[in-house]
């Protein structure tokens, strides 16, 4: 078991009321699996993944990351798990826009305190398998969305870490260039990646071994943790689970600039 | 580190104005301490230079009466002041930091000297111990200086320094020649100049005048021959030789006590005392510092205020930059690392002013001397401080934006458009 999350609350202080988040959630995912997390907006979807991205804490339970105890890790240490274990795609790619796409991707190898000229070449070989080896030099702003994400996702890939979070990975993209990020995820998988994906998007979802759904901070996914079957689901749960925001903006194809801004302004609005 | 420093000057130079006028406090700060500094030490070294003589470690202890030291041409040889002994010498010479002593007597030099016509217009006629050349770093540039049977058979010889020379022979050869002292004939034997060449700057009018009067010349003569030509063994000057000119006032105030115990004159103000050049060098030097640590105190506010304007810059790029820190906080790199970045960032900041700083300075001080006049000598240690002192100002004022960037919270950051 890789990710092993028992009876986690996340609460919330807005001014002097609590805000309960996350409802006595627990998941459990075994290495090599592919899990989507699907949700209407506000569920507590990126809340979660904040958690087992250790980038927060639960208010309350257990996190095991590898059978380490995530609550007992202090500042230093979650930094260290980020770095090592977990890589992050995020849904407005989050590249800093003044690095070429290599210094980008070789980012996080220098915190691992690699030397300049191994990063190069390891940061070189991480953009080739995404596809992007002719591309190494360009600025984020010279490229395009589904170009972004990949090289978000060879950044995210680099230390090899055993975990890829994404968070709507495909909400800023076209259909097509979100198919291309699909099948590199499938690809990743293959190589017995454990993958966290968020989305919206049914299709996306579906190419998931496993999908789970939060409603209102609470898990509904089977207790046994089985792999579900997407017509099933949608047999069982009917209209009452129709995320459409996210379809269609997956479906809109403008161009990347405005995409990623179209993108970000619905995050926003979102909070 | 390195990378941390490459990676500054990449993020300053993608703000070139912003960086330029954060930077303009402390360029103006420094360049004010480093020009100021100079002046100072420039100053300082004139001062000395001017009352000391360069490098010539020599006090004078003449006879004073009341503020004046006592002048025989007009007053006479006094009472009660005995000619100093070869014994009072020699206690002289067993004084800490004494290195030489010598006795002098001397007199006005106008209408004194004559070459056929020519006299000499000012000037001074010495009579000197065989010990006065050394103590006062004579040299002899031509013919030959006094020898013993030259003191002991009363010969009437005399050496000129260039100047008298210049004024008397008007180019002819003066070796060999007779002179008329006081009508006595006396035989030029050689010429004499200080070992050192001194050109001293002239700020005031007693510069000038004590500068003129040596300009005119000096003649010298064999003690032992000074009663042929004034009647009387006279009471002498004493000068010594120190081994610093940091000594001169302690070593010229123990010399004067000795031979003030000798005297036995009515008038209590009469007495010996030293010239006490280094005294007055530092009370000059006082009087500049106070309005130059009032300057500097200016500077220092310049930098403060300069660092502030560092503080609040670096706080506007954290604000500016919090996706950024949250994306590299999120991805895995360290708090320290977040600290590290930022305050290697302020003080690349802060180094590059102080060593503009610096340059502004340096340029400042010559501009200064240039017009002014004066003296200016640049303090390597002064702009390596200078330089260390800035780095040290980014270091202290981005401690507050630094520690604020590395304590930003990943998902608070990543939210933030
Ligand atoms: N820092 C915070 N302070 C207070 N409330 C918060 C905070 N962060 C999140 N929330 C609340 O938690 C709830 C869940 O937010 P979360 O971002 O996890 O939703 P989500 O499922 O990812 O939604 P979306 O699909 O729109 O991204 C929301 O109601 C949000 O208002
Ligand atoms: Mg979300």
């Amino acid at each position: 078991m890789i990710l092993d999350l028992q009876n986690i609350y996340k609460d919330y202080q807005q001014d002097k009321l609590v805000v309960p988040v996350l409802k006595d959630v627990s998941l459990q995912v075994e290495e090599g699996e592919y899990v989507a997390v699907m949700g209407p907006s506000g569920s507590g979807k990126t809340t979660l993944m904040n958690i087992i991205g250790c980038l927060d804490r639960p208010t309350s339970g257990t996190y095991l990351l590898a059978g380490e105890d995530v609550q007992k890790c202090r500042d230093k240490e979650m930094s260290d798990l980020r770095l090592r274990s977990i890589g992050f795609v995020f849904q407005s790619f989050q590249l800093l826009s003044r690095q070429s796409a290599l210094e980008n991707v070789a980012l996080p190898l220098s915190y691992a305190g690699i030397k300049k000229k191994e990063r190069r070449e390891r940061a070189t070989q991480a953009l080739e398998r995404v596809g992007l080896g002719d591309r190494v030099t360009f600025k984020p702003t010279q490229l395009s969305g589904g170009q972004k994400q990949r090289v978000a996702i060879a950044r995210a890939m680099v230390n090899n870490p055993k975990i890829l979070l994404a968070d709507e990975p495909t909400g800023a993209l076209d259909s097509k260039s979100g198919q291309q990020i699909m099948e590199l995820f499938q690809q990743l998988n293959d190589e017995g990646v454990t993958i966290v994906m968020i989305t919206h998007d049914r299709n996306i979802a579906s190419k998931a071994k496993r999908i789970v759904h939060i409603i209102d901070g609470m898990i509904t996914e089977g207790e046994n943790g089985q792999t579900e079957n997407l017509n099933d689901e949608m047999s069982e749960e009917g209209d009452g689970l129709e995320y459409d925001q996210g379809e269609i903006e997956a479906e809109e194809s403008i161009p990347s600039e405005k995409e990623e801004e179209h993108g970000d302004g619905k995050e926003a609005e979102n909070e | 580190m390195l990378e941390n420093i490459r990676l500054s000057f990449q993020g300053l130079w993608s703000h070139k104005m912003r960086s330029f006028l954060t930077m303009l406090g402390i360029i103006i700060g420094i360049a004010a301490i480093i020009a100021i500094v100079s002046t100072i030490k420039g100053t300082n070294e004139q001062i000395k230079e001017n009352l000391i003589g360069s490098g010539e470690n020599t006090v004078n202890v003449r006879l004073y009466q009341g503020d004046y030291t006592y002048e025989i041409d007009y007053n006479g040889v006094p009472d009660g002041v005995p000619v100093i002994s070869e014994e009072t010498r020699q206690k002289m010479m067993d004084l800490k930091h004494v290195e030489g002593a010598s006795l002098y007597t001397s007199r006005d030099g106008y209408n004194v000297v004559y070459y056929k016509n020519t006299g000499l217009s000012g000037g001074k006629i010495y009579g000197i111990d065989k010990n006065y050349l050394n103590v006062c770093n004579y040299i002899i540039r031509k013919g030959r200086g006094f020898t013993e049977s030259d003191y002991k058979k009363f010969r009437k010889v005399v050496l000129l320094d260039e100047n008298s020379s210049e004024t008397l022979f008007q180019g002819e050869e003066p070796v060999g020649k007779t002179v008329e002292i006081q009508r006595e004939p006396y035989t030029v034997i050689g010429i004499v100049a200080k070992s050192k060449k001194f050109e001293p700057v002239i700020n005031s009018v007693e510069d000038y005048y004590t500068y003129a009067e040596k300009n005119m010349g000096a003649v010298y003569v064999p003690d032992t021959t000074w009663p042929m030509l004034y009647g009387y063994d006279e009471p002498q000057s004493l000068v010594l030789k120190l081994d610093s000119v940091d000594n001169m006032t302690v070593a010229g105030k123990e010399a004067s006590a000795v031979l003030n115990n000798d005297l036995s004159v009515t008038d209590e103000t009469m007495k010996y005392k030293a010239d006490d050049l280094l005294k007055q060098a530092e009370d000059l030097q006082k009087l500049g510092q106070s309005t130059n640590t009032m300057l500097i105190w200016i500077a220092g506010i310049s930098l403060l205020v300069g660092g502030i304007g560092v503080m609040n810059i670096m706080l506007v790029s954290v604000t500016e930059r919090t996706q950024e820190i949250g994306l590299k906080k999120a991805i895995g790199a360290r708090k320290s690392r977040v600290l590290g970045q930022f305050l290697t960032e302020a003080a690349v900041l802060t180094s590059l002013g102080g060593l503009v700083g610096v340059i502004v300075g340096i340029i400042l001080a010559e501009v200064i001397s240039r017009v002014t006049g004066t003296l200016v000598a640049i303090s390597v240690p002064a702009a390596v401080l200078a330089v260390v002192f800035s780095m040290v100002i980014g270091i202290v004022f981005g401690l507050l934006p630094s520690y604020k960037a590395a304590n930003l919270d990943p998902i608070e950051a990543l939210r933030h458009e």
